[in-house]
């Protein structure tokens, strides 16, 4: 039986498990690149006066649906970086897919909304408008998203169930 | 890291690109139902004398900027040139009167047209009725005397005839409004410096066909005109631009609202650039008197409303006017920018690019020059 002072390798105990900082790499990854992608894209576009005098009011949006999972991917990534050996927590493969594909459609949704915006609107306080509608979805998945993220970065479960 | 980025990569940025793709394709959205055609044909005079010209107009609405066809039947006499101004020429003296079907088609398979009967002014119909009823008229009555007595009192006036129904009544001839003399500060203008030399222009009609030769092909199916000192002012209607002059494709060309791009390039042009509205509005005037601009510009409120207050067909007395050798013809460009931060800011007159820019932007200065 495996325990966390004889640390095994999680990928040959169990092949429906992976390791969770293995997990936690992955959505960190996916989570930086997905979040670059929209913060360069506003940035241009905040300097491009593509949002004329209404610049504060997209990043008042914006801000709050990414910096969240950001700052908490960033402290668990910050503590670990203080412990030493690999650590032998694993989470089911299906939860790390279902919390990776629920990761993926927020910022595939995000990504989306300030995309569409010129698409449907071509003033800039109907753009503002749709993005504060745009919260009736994101929200809801905002809140799903984070509480998969929460168990996945703040688990300390092993492979015995200590 | 390296492995995980390009599955991100293939799986993720795919699903963004095909999204947007979508919404900005106009393909993606349902089609716009497109108005029907509604074809206007106007004689410059109706009745007109026999063996005289007649030009006939015709202006369409709801042409989305497409491409127009016209033709043009008639039960006598022919008709000279094509396109929305046409002379009709009277080849039997004897004809009271003909009948002239305009009909319309765009590329999109629309179509429209117009059935009216043209009536001489000669009356010679009427001569040979009055005559005809003067023969069967009964003879005068002879007073008892049979002649005896005084003179007869005069005959009675002879009856009126009554203009025969086919004839159709005089139109009123509409009161053209006067443009604003001189006229309002433009953004540019240049003038038509070989205008009206050409061998063929005889008259201020022949400018107004010129003219309406070279708009009609290029979407401005709709104008106006106004009078001016010594010529005519021919107004387009407020058209939404690019900041270069081209103009916008329909249904944004002609709307007054920022509508969301239509095509993919405008749209990524509107997804990493400011976007503001770029409106115009071209006056060609046509005159012998030198003129300068007015201090101010109009406002974009005033320049739409151009099209509303004119004529739509320049009056026969303004068309037949001669030309004579000091007439010249000018376009005057009035270009608006109305920010698109919100709908509540109010256009206002720029400056913008020069006026031979701006036309053959529009496709005109080809057909101008």
């Amino acid at each position: 039986m495996a325990t966390a002072s004889q640390p095994v390798n999680p990928r040959s105990a169990d092949p429906q498990s992976i390791a969770l900082e293995t997990v936690q790499y992955r959505l960190a990854i996916l989570w930086f690149v997905g979040s670059a992608l929209v913060f360069v894209l506003v940035i241009y576009q905040s300097l491009a006066g593509v949002y004329a005098d209404r610049v504060q009011d997209v990043w008042k949006w914006l801000l709050p649906t990414l910096m969240p999972t950001l700052t908490m991917i960033v402290t668990v990534a910050a503590a670990n970086a203080f412990k030493s050996g690999a650590s032998a927590i694993i989470v089911r493969k299906t939860f790390y897919r279902i919390a990776f594909g629920l990761s993926a459609c927020y910022l595939g949704l995000i990504l989306f909304v300030l995309l569409s915006l010129p698409a449907f609107h071509r003033m800039v306080s109907d753009q503002i408008e749709s993005l504060h509608t745009s919260n009736l979805w994101i929200g809801p998945l905002q809140g799903i998203v984070a509480s998969a993220l929460g168990v996945l970065f703040a688990s300390k479960k092993t492979p015995s169930g200590e | 890291m390296s492995s995980l980025l390009p599955r991100f990569l293939r799986h993720l940025l795919p699903a963004a690109f095909l999204c947007a793709v979508t919404l900005a394709h106009p393909q993606a959205r349902p089609a716009e139902k497109l108005p029907a055609l509604v074809l206007h044909c106007v004689p410059s005079q109706n009745p007109a004398p026999s063996g005289s010209d007649v030009r006939i107009l015709a202006t369409v609405e709801n042409t989305a900027g497409r491409g127009l066809s016209f033709s043009y039947l008639v039960t006598s006499g022919k008709i000279l040139g094509t396109g929305s101004s046409v002379l009709f020429q009277w080849t039997d003296d004897e004809q009271a009167q003909v009948q002239i079907t305009c009909r319309v088609h765009d590329d999109l398979g629309r179509s429209a047209q117009q059935v009216f009967t043209l009536s001489s002014s000669d009356n010679k119909g009427d001569t040979r009725g009055v005559q005809h009823k003067k023969k069967a008229a009964p003879p005068p009555l002879e007073g008892p005397s049979g002649g005896s007595g005084p003179p007869p009192p005069p005959p009675p006036p002879p009856p009126t005839i009554a203009p025969p129904e086919t004839v159709a009544p005089q139109p009123q001839k509409p009161a053209i409004a006067a443009f604003p003399w001189p006229p309002p500060q433009a953004s540019s203008r240049v003038l038509l410096a070989a205008w009206p030399l050409g061998p063929q222009m005889s008259t201020f009609g022949d400018i107004d066909s010129r003219l309406s030769a070279a708009l009609q092909p290029k979407g401005y199916a709709e104008r106006s005109y106004y009078s001016v000192p010594g010529g005519f002012a021919l107004v387009t209607r407020l058209e939404q631009i690019y900041s270069d002059g081209r103009p916008m494709p329909p249904p944004a060309r002609f709307s007054a609202q920022l509508l969301p791009p239509s095509r993919f390039l405008d749209y990524i042009h509107a997804l990493f650039t400011a976007a503001p509205g770029y409106y115009r509005v071209i006056v060609f005037i046509a005159t012998d008197q030198p003129f300068t601009e007015a201090g101010t510009g109009p406002s974009q409120g005033q320049a739409d409303n151009w099209i509303h207050n004119g004529v739509d067909i320049l009056p026969p007395d303004i068309a037949g006017r001669p030309l004579t050798s000091s007439v010249r013809c000018a376009a005057l460009i009035y270009e608006f920018r109305q920010s698109n931060a919100s709908s509540t800011e109010k256009a206002e007159l720029i400056p913008g690019i020069d006026a031979v820019l701006n036309l053959s932007n529009a496709g005109l200065w080809q057909a101008l020059k």
